[in-house]
């Protein structure tokens, strides 16, 4: 199983890196619920302990979940969907052999519980129709659980499996369906997004083009329409007004030489910053990503810990042979003096990861540095 | 992959997810309820259990009619009977099977169907409360309906519903608030950030490019001439300039559709304009086709061939250039070629805007590319070319990244003139 277009993480990786740390809590419950329910009812069990072993299978699943699911991961790896659901399985069956040949209506039954939640908590991260076969395989293992163990006669027959595994076709069955229409809802607003824009940019273009003219009629007020009217009434050319002439079309060379050569990257740094960017390869960004290299500028420039003027970034192409390859390295130093703040650029790190090639970020005493790669 | 959805939308979405997942737990639980007493009366059939199965019925149906409608109505009509069904199967079962006791699993597949309600409010606080009036109107109704039939032991599925009631504030802390939050919060930010600042960039190229046209060649032609009287030409280009560029709104006319600049028919006019600068111009070819350009590319193609032809006029030191109109595979080609003394592209200054802006660059904004053959002493190609109006206006930047490529083909083919353009046109040497 690998994070696709068709998962949750596929289609919106923000709205993962608020799931990490509830993860991480659930990922803690499937130690702590079994734990708190077993010892609360340890004298029943006959196996006591099977029902131990239980409790640690259900740790490695909540530490595999944990792993699993780090927002610096580019895809939610392949199989771990299927490790923890075994795992679960196992503990389950670890559980039922605890009470073997007992009454399993006098006792609770926390794995079931365990393992509705495990489907809960991945419910971001697999697609629908995986959360469904998981829920129906899970719950057949339930009832081959039960029946193995002889139990599944228990007055009434087929009502305690059916009571058991009711959380894992309860829960199973709701992420699923969660992860439907959170699924569809971005569908959704990536197919409209063309529109959006072309809408958006329209009106847009309309307000900027009149503040750019605006800025260049104020220019051309300033310095060149006098000297046009003066040539006009004048009517002839002499020294004064052909140094004038030069002087002035120096300057207005340079105003738009400056403006033709920015880039969005020098744009979005400021004065927060240095660009290296000779040959304007970040022109050639997609408008996500640039958006996404933007926040990540920004977060750094806003960054309380930032040593001032210490963001540098540069661009280049064809380091390793291919001159349609753009490599991007950032460097910025943090001071080390001031206590350090939650890692606050983490979350955009992962963004960066998923959006480009070859994303590599550490650290160097004070400096940070992170590098990345993309096709022209 | 793409930056997922906006803030707002994000919690609409979620709130819609939440609402859905409950309703299927909802259903889902429902179904368990009513399977499991249809089972129990299978094995024990001298009891009458089969109404508490029966009184699920119309929960389910109320159940469909809230998925369908997410109405006060429906949510209340839901929660009164819901909650008469849910004391009827209390009754039912605890009377037939006292063994259950009052806090048999069982029950709590009703109460949990009951708190899933999601309500009718879009927005997360209101759907908790309606889930708590939900929570509080099952455990009454079993706690009564067993009490009903002299059950001693109450009802107390507190981790259950508590583990309900944390699932959608989990889900609303991990899929809406918080890191998700001020990240989606900052990446749509820095798009909108980005989208301005992208169309002033190409408003200030375009201003630029239109500039250099204009009242930068004016000047340049004021700081060139000898003394003595203003040449009449450009006493009229200048008074151009002052009506047009300072008076209307030249960049937005540019920037949307029409030049006020170009005059009624661009290309014409830009071919005519040099003619009667001085420049021999001869146009072969299908001219036709360029009125299917729409009037921004037809605008771009004029103002880019007449930056060419001064080009030829003042650097080339010959009179004499052709312009040759090629229709072709969805695309409009012009060849402007002079057999005058050529240059080395590498030897244009970075700050020499005319080519780059004036050309290049407003090819490129207008979805099309321009390449450069030159050779010292044998004369120069320019070939611009732009989609025909069927094919799909290809906007920044997938056209600025065309055209760098472009810019990229040009550094490497500068000094040659390639066998293509030789074919397109007479071979300028």
């Amino acid at each position: 199983m690998r994070a696709s277009g068709d998962t949750l993480q596929g289609l919106d990786r923000a709205s993962m890196f608020g799931a990490a740390p509830v993860v991480r809590v659930l990922a803690l419950a499937l130690i702590a619920y079994p734990a708190v329910v077993m010892a609360g009812q340890a004298t029943l069990y006959r196996y006591p302990q099977f029902a131990i072993w239980a409790v640690g299978t259900f740790a490695i699943s909540g530490v595999v979940l944990i792993w699993a699911s780090s927002p610096l991961r580019l895809h939610y790896p392949r199989g771990a969907f299927v490790v923890t659901m075994t795992l679960g399985v196992a503990a389950h069956i670890l559980e039922s052999a605890a009470m073997v040949q007992g009454d399993p209506t006098a006792v609770k039954h926390a794995s079931t519980v365990v393992l509705a939640t495990l489907l809960l908590a991945q419910s971001g991260y697999c697609t629908p129709r995986q959360l469904l076969v998981a829920t129906a395989t899970v719950t057949a293992a339930v009832w081959v659980t039960f029946a193995a163990f002889g139990t599944l006669s228990a007055t009434p027959p087929l009502v305690a499996p059916l009571m058991f595994s009711a959380p894992v076709l309860v829960f199973g069955t709701a992420a699923a369906a969660f992860a439907t229409v959170a699924i569809a809802a971005r569908r959704e607003w990536e197919s409209t997004a063309p529109q959006r824009a072309g809408v958006d940019s329209d009106e847009l273009a309309r307000g900027v083009a009149r503040a750019v003219q605006q800025d260049h009629v104020t220019l051309l007020n300033r310095e060149v329409t006098p000297l046009f009217q003066r040539a006009l009434q004048l009517g002839e050319v002499n020294e004064q007004l052909r140094a004038a002439a030069a002087e002035r079309s120096r300057l207005l060379r340079d105003v738009m030489v400056a403006e033709s050569n920015r880039t969005w990257l020098q744009a979005a740094v400021g004065q927060c910053g240095a660009v290296s960017d000779p040959d304007r390869l970040a022109i050639g960004l997609e408008p996500e990503k640039r958006a996404a290299v933007r926040a990540l500028i920004g977060q750094i420039c806003r960054h309380p810990q930032l040593v001032d003027g210490s963001l540098r970034i540069a661009l280049s192409s064809g380091a390793n042979g291919d001159s349609d390859v753009v490599d991007c390295s950032i460097e910025f130093s943090l001071d080390q003096t001031v206590p350090l703040a939650a890692s606050r650029l983490t979350p955009y790190y992962g963004m960066l990861r998923a959006l480009f090639d070859r994303f590599d970020y550490g650290t160097d005493g004070p400096v940070r540095w992170l590098k990345f790669s993309y096709a022209r | 992959m793409s930056l997922g959805l906006p803030q707002h939308l994000a919690m609409r979405s979620l709130s819609e997810a939440i609402a859905f997942a409950s309703h299927v737990a909802a259903a889902v639980s429902l179904t368990i309820a009513a399977l499991a007493p249809m089972l129990m009366q299978l094995s024990s059939p001298d009891l009458i259990i089969w109404p508490a199965a029966a009184a699920t019925v119309p929960a389910i149906a109320l159940l469909g009619l809230l998925v369908r409608s997410r109405s006060t109505a429906a949510t209340l009509l839901f929660l009164i009977v819901g909650g008469a069904a849910s004391f009827w199967y209390a009754v039912t079962l605890s009377s037939q099977l006292p063994q259950l006791g009052g806090n048999a699993a069982i029950y709590v597949l009703f109460i949990a169907a009951l708190t899933c309600n999601a309500g009718p409010a879009k927005t997360f606080g209101v759907g908790v409360m309606w889930s708590t009036a939900g929570f509080v109107i099952g455990v009454a109704s079993v706690f009564l309906g067993t009490a009903f039939t002299g059950v001693d032991e109450g009802v107390h599925p507190v981790s259950v519903m508590l583990f309900l009631f944390l699932l959608p504030a989990l889900a609303r802390a991990a899929f809406g608030g918080g890191r998700a939050e001020s990240l989606r919060r900052h990446l749509y930010g820095a798009l909108k950030h980005d989208r301005v600042d992208s169309i002033r960039l190409e408003a200030e190229r375009e201003a630029a490019a239109l500039l250099h046209d204009t009242v930068l060649g004016h000047l340049a032609a004021l700081a060139r001439m000898p003394d003595g009287p203003l040449d009449a030409r450009l006493r009229t280009a200048i008074e151009r300039d002052l009506r047009r560029l300072v008076g209307g709104e030249w960049l937005l006319e540019a920037t949307t559709a029409e030049l006020s600049i170009a005059i009624d028919t661009p290309f014409q006019d830009a071919v005519t304009r040099s003619r009667l600068d001085g420049l021999d111009v001869a146009l072969t070819g299908d001219v036709h086709a360029i009125a299917r350009l729409d009037e921004t590319r037809g605008s771009a193609l004029a103002r880019a061939v007449e930056q060419c032809l001064s080009n030829v006029r003042r650097h080339s030191g010959t009179n004499r250039a052709e312009v040759a109109v090629l229709e072709g595979e969805g695309e409009l080609t012009v060849v402007i070629v002079d057999a005058g003394t050529g240059f080395d592209p590498d030897s244009i200054a970075d700050d020499r805007l005319g080519v780059r802006e004036s050309i290049l660059g407003r090819m490129e904004r207008a979805g099309g590319a321009a390449r450069i053959w030159s050779t010292p002493g044998h004369g120069t190609s320019v070939l611009l070319s732009l989609p025909l109006d069927d094919e799909p206006f290809a906007a920044s930047p997938s056209a600025t990244a065309r055209a760098s490529a472009n810019r990229s083909a040009n550094a490497s083919n500068r000094a040659t003139v390639t066998a293509t353009a030789a074919t397109v046109c007479e071979d300028p040497a």
